[in-house]
């Protein structure tokens, strides 16, 4: 069957932006398929051009070509399956066989390309197409591949008009030629489709109701915003562009014991939120420490306020004890509180939650340097105070020490030192190396390391602290808010360490607790804030923007006989930002701009931001309905005005010419002896009408057979292409046409 | 006009495609997949409305059908306009028993006009009901908008021999065939001559009563008179269109057969014979009449066209043939004995001149099928 140059040129161009947008999802996960998608661009290029010259492979060759592409993707599929690291036996099946489907999809449209098609056959590849963007649309989600799917729709609108004008033509090369000829016309026509069809899609798709259910592993398409994880697992696997979020995370009042709002809160404050052991590898999961570990520390007990007292009970630090009262915007996000967590051995509890009947409760201490509510209930609060030391005390550098549970049994520390994957632990023992061949390290640190390689206790905070600095002052490593994944098949710090070398504050944390944990330190990984937004009289905000994680190392209290271990925070996120912090151009603005647009409310709506938008949206109504009613009509107005000039210049550029001014005529008289034309009525059938009439009514001036006559003769002139000549025009109309 | 909307597979998969993203977007949280189904279902919408306001867009203009006959491959024209404010395309599908006819039109400019052009064979005479529709895919065929345009059942008349003008004067002018009245002559005035105008050479088929002999011997050729203005000399043809009840093929050929006689000669009288006046009596007992002429032989065939065979018998010439007393009496009947209706018809007055199925009048041809129509027509 032919095909039109325009039909071939717009459902190859389709095909290659599927192509391409797999290809480019691909890249996060097998690289190798996104040079393949490339020679698959040469091969369809080279379809293009045998189907220029009208040439196909036989049914021989085509089933030849498509067992040697068999038997190469099974020795490749074969390869991955055998291949301990490889992205198959690390992603979660069946999620993990999607990356490897891409291949083969792309040869099936080549393999489709190269024979002689039909009908069913250019279906089957719209079809093929659809399913590489499902699936390329599964695997990435950033704004260059959303441009790329809007070219490709746009494209596609083209190419399904003119596979309608393809498919509709049964009469061979003649029509052909005609649809290559309508081609830039409907190209045009479709990309104002595609743009009225986003207009009505993009409202439906915000109105779309959803549910918050649990995203596949693979799938992790969960908001993409600053902040503390939604369910409590920070996962290092995630990729894509890293929104700071201004919203609120809480409030927080800072006063005095005498009631004077403290105005000069450290800017760097950190407010920790939880503390996680266990890393799951190659997962990238950290599972909080409630669940999963015992409790090797004794917390040293403050005084046990166990019932509720009718006044507020704060330990007093002296003159500088600030007291702080958090608020909560999302009930159940557990506590909050001012890192480090001031309190005294033996003192009060300095976290108390006041009840609705006036009393106060207070919370117990944990072994993590945390502080939480024996009674269910009070652990969704959303409102509670802390006591801390002002700053003048310098509390950073006092640590607060824990005893063992069992001063005899360090085993109780092993969930701290579990060894990391193999990549991080040899990548750590390489910068360990130079650590202490650049001196950053004594060298006596590394002749005290026992067989295994750990690190003598007393050693342990000046490592971590070199290791610390080396990820945020060595210049090795930036930091950034887009998450990218580099090779998939490795464990996610160990991609961080060791390909991508940029990321946000939990990977650096994470990296430097599984690096540490290889030299037999303990650590854990903790998540909350840093910094705070002052707004006046005591109050600050803390925004999700500020989400942060640092580490913390146990480390040995030096000279104690009694085993005891103090939380050492670190910090080893880079002080600066890869954002450009310049102000933008008027260009840069708006494209930030529509990037973000695009990212917060395409890419990662969720039912919150639904809900935010329907509310913003709904209050913007209400505070502006007058403007925005105007608004609409003066753009109707325009759009009414825009036309009417266009048709009327559109009236003065091609005048009307009559072609049969006699019938005209005709119809004007009997309008004018009283017989209207109708709607819709075609020449003959309105003769036919006035025939009759004039029957009907004699009298008049024009004989019962002129219509009939006159439209025979504008028949034959019109649409015969008849010549009509001016002696038959006369004798229609009895001598006189201008009756 | 009546308009309805059919979903095509292409639309149907299409629907399912979109629903199958959706369903994946929801349960995955997978927004892009969500959006793309959206615009996918919008897409389908926008196909309803542009394909139902082009559909609308067009009419169909049917100038006067040319005359069909049974077994005549005839050209039909059929005008499509578009009134819509820009270009176009549309799909016309014409559908009889005998016919299907489907034309796509890639595109007709706003307020221009494209003349499109069938060809038909029609296997048999008689109505064909018409049913003629508009429809549109445009842009993408997920759906298409299908509108009836009302028309006209088209009218086959039957098929026509060749009737030979002099034979057949001869023919007539000698009556009673196979009964007492073969001697007889039916009229003394030829329907074909009148005034003598003068001679001429005589040629073959010439009946030698006409050769003018003095001339022709002063002269030594032979000469034939020839007349100026034929006398108008009017027919009154019965047609007995009869067939039993349980009728047989050669039954239905038989009628089939009269009925193209009927036709041609009526057609041959009316087109040749301007002056005269002509009337058809069918078995219904409906007559028509009229002056000869073109128009009226398009009438008389149409009439036959529509003609049913009965067994049933109802002729009655009687007020046709007490006003036209000197006309040519003609019985063409389906029957191989028509004794009975030639007797009943002798009660209206006049000589009756009668074929029957058997006859083979020489100056009567039978219209030339080819194996294939003739094996078509039953």
């Amino acid at each position: 069957m032919p095909t039109a140059f325009a039909f071939r040129l717009s459902v190859y161009l389709t095909l290659a932006l599927s192509i391409i947008a797999l290809g480019y999802s691909e890249w996060d996960y097998l690289r190798e398929v996104t040079v393949f998608s490339g020679f698959i661009l040469l091969a369809m290029l080279l379809a293009f051009e045998m189907d220029r010259r009208g040439r196909h492979l036989s049914l021989f060759w085509a089933n030849l070509v498509g067992g040697i592409i068999f038997l190469l993707a099974a020795v490749w599929l074969g390869r991955h399956y055998f291949e301990h690291d490889s992205l198959m036996n690390t992603l979660p099946w069946p999620a993990g066989g999607l990356p490897f489907l891409a291949p083969l999809l792309m040869t099936l449209i080549v393999a489709k390309l190269l024979r002689p098609k039909h009908n069913g056959d250019w279906w089957a590849l719209y079809g093929i197409s659809l399913c590489c963007i499902g699936l390329a649309v599964s695997l990435q989600e950033d704004f260059t591949f959303v441009i790329i799917i809007l070219i490709y729709a746009a494209v596609g609108t083209w190419s399904l008009t003119l596979f309608y004008f393809q498919r509709a033509v049964t009469d061979g090369t003649r029509s052909v030629a005609e649809i290559d000829r309508i081609g830039r016309r409907q190209a045009g026509r479709s990309l104002r489709w595609i743009v009225l069809a986003g207009l009505v899609a993009v409202p439906m798709f915000f109105l779309t109701p959803r549910t918050q259910g649990v995203s596949w592993e693979l799938f992790s398409r969960g908001k993409i915003e600053t902040g503390l994880p939604h369910d409590g697992t920070p996962d290092l696997s995630r990729t894509g562009q890293l929104t700071p979020s201004r919203e609120i995370a809480f409030e927080v009042y800072a006063s005095r014991p005498d009631g004077r709002p403290v105005q000069d809160l450290s800017p760097a404050q950190r407010w920790r939120s939880a503390a996680y052991v266990e890393y799951q590898s190659p997962r990238g999961l950290w599972t909080p420490n409630f669940r999963v570990v015992s409790k090797p520390l004794v917390p040293p007990t403050p005084t046990d306020l166990r019932t509720p007292t009718p006044n507020l009970l704060l330990p007093d630090f002296g003159p500088s004890t600030i007291r702080l009262d958090f608020r909560l915007v999302t009930r159940g996000s557990g506590l909050i509180l001012a890192d480090p967590v001031s309190f005294d051995p033996g003192g009060r509890t300095p976290v108390a939650i006041p009840l609705r009947n006036g009393n106060y409760a207070y919370a117990v201490q944990y072994w993590d340097t945390s502080f939480v509510f024996a009674q269910r209930e009070f652990r969704f609060v959303n409102r509670y105070f802390q006591s801390v030391r002002g700053p003048g005390n310098d509390l950073s550098d006092s640590l607060t020490w824990f005893p063992l549970a069992n001063p005899n049994d360090t085993t109780a520390l092993y969930p701290f030192m579990v060894m990391p994957p193999e990549g991080i632990a040899n990548h750590a023992r390489r910068i360990f190396a130079r650590l202490v061949a650049d001196g950053f390290i004594p060298r006596r640190v590394q002749e005290r390391r026992d067989a295994t390689g750990r690190c003598h206790p007393a050693d342990h905070a000046i490592v971590a602290q070199a290791f610390s600095d080396y990820l945020s002052f060595g210049g090795s490593y930036a930091y950034s808010l887009d998450l990218r994944r580099q090779d998939r098949s490795l464990d996610p710090v160990e991609d961080f360490l060791v390909n991508t070398r940029s990321g946000h504050c939990e990977r650096f944390a994470s990296a430097l607790v599984l690096m540490l944990r290889t030299f037999g330190i303990p650590s854990q990984l903790v998540l909350g804030y840093r910094g705070l937004d002052p707004v006046n009289e005591g109050r600050y905000l803390i925004r999700h923007e500020n989400a942060h994680a640092w580490a913390e190392v146990l480390v040995p209290k030096p000279d104690s006989s009694r085993r005891e271990y103090a939380w050492l925070a670190l910090d080893p996120t880079p002080g600066g930002s890869s954002v450009d912090n310049d102000e933008p151009g008027f260009l840069d603005a708006g494209a930030r701009q529509g990037k973000r647009l695009l990212t917060d409310y395409i890419i990662n709506l969720n039912p919150d931001t639904q809900k935010r938008l329907a509310e913003t949206l709904t209050q913007f109504f209400l505070d502006n309905w007058a403007k925005i009613l105007g608004g609409i009509a003066a753009i109707t107005s325009l759009i009414m005005l825009v036309s009417w000039l266009r048709h009327r210049r559109g009236m003065r550029k091609a005048p009307v010419v009559d072609a049969v001014p006699w019938f005209t005529r005709l119809v004007h008289t009997l309008r004018r002896a009283g017989l209207p034309e109708i709607p819709g009525e075609t020449p003959r059938e309105f003769a036919e009408r006035a025939a009759a009439w004039l029957q009907q009514n004699p009298g008049k001036a024009i004989d019962a057979s002129v219509p009939l006559r006159a439209a025979e003769l504008l028949y034959a002139l019109r649409y015969a292409e008849q010549p009509v000549t001016q002696a038959e025009i006369q004798k229609a109309f009895n001598g006189d046409p201008g009756t | 006009m009546s308009g309805r909307w059919h979903p095509t597979k292409a639309g149907v998969g299409v629907l399912v495609i979109a629903a199958i993203m959706l369903t994946a977007g929801l349960m995955k949280t997978i927004n892009l997949l969500i959006l793309f189904g959206d615009l996918l279902l919008v897409l389908m919408a926008l196909n309803f409305w542009i394909a139902r306001q082009t559909a609308l867009s067009f009419r169909l203009l049917s100038p006067r059908e040319p005359d069909l006959y049974a077994y005549r491959t005839a050209r039909r024209t059929l005008v499509l306009e578009n009134t819509g404010p820009r270009a176009a395309s549309v799909e016309i599908n014409e559908r009889t028993d005998q016919h299907v006819w489907k034309q796509f039109v890639a595109s007709v400019s706003s307020g221009g006009s494209r003349a499109l052009s069938v060809t038909f064979l029609p296997l048999r005479r008689g109505e064909y009901p018409l049913i003629r529709t508009l429809s549109s895919g445009y842009p993408f065929g997920f759906v298409r908008y299908v509108w009836a345009c009302p028309a006209p059942p088209l009218v086959v008349f039957p098929a026509l021999g060749r009737i030979d003008s002099e034979p057949f004067r001869r023919w007539l002018k000698h009556g009673g065939d196979g009964e007492a009245y073969r001697r007889r002559t039916v009229s003394r005035t030829s329907p074909f001559a009148a005034d003598l105008r003068g001679v001429r050479p005589f040629r073959s088929g010439d009946a030698p009563r006409q050769v003018h002999w003095r001339t022709s011997a002063r002269r030594g050729e032979l000469l034939v008179r020839e007349y100026d203005s034929p006398e108008a000399l009017d027919l009154i043809l019965v047609l007995d269109s009869w067939l039993p009840s349980k009728a047989e093929p050669a039954n239905r050929q038989d009628l089939e057969d009269a009925i193209s006689q009927a036709g041609s000669i009526l057609n041959f009288w009316c087109t040749t014979i301007l002056s005269s006046r002509v009337a058809l009596v069918l078995a219904d007992s409906r007559t028509i009449e009229g002056r000869a002429s073109p128009h009226l032989a398009r009438k008389l065939l149409q009439a036959l066209a529509k003609v049913n065979g009965s067994s049933e018998f109802r002729l009655d010439a009687r007020s046709v043939c007490s006003r036209w007393p000197r006309a040519v009496r003609l019985l063409i009947s389906s029957r191989s004995q028509p004794g009975s209706v030639l007797s009943h018809l002798r009660q209206f007055g006049g000589v009756w001149k009668h074929l029957a199925p058997q006859s083979d009048p020489t100056w009567y041809h039978p219209p030339q099928l080819s194996s294939h129509e003739k094996s078509a027509r039953f």
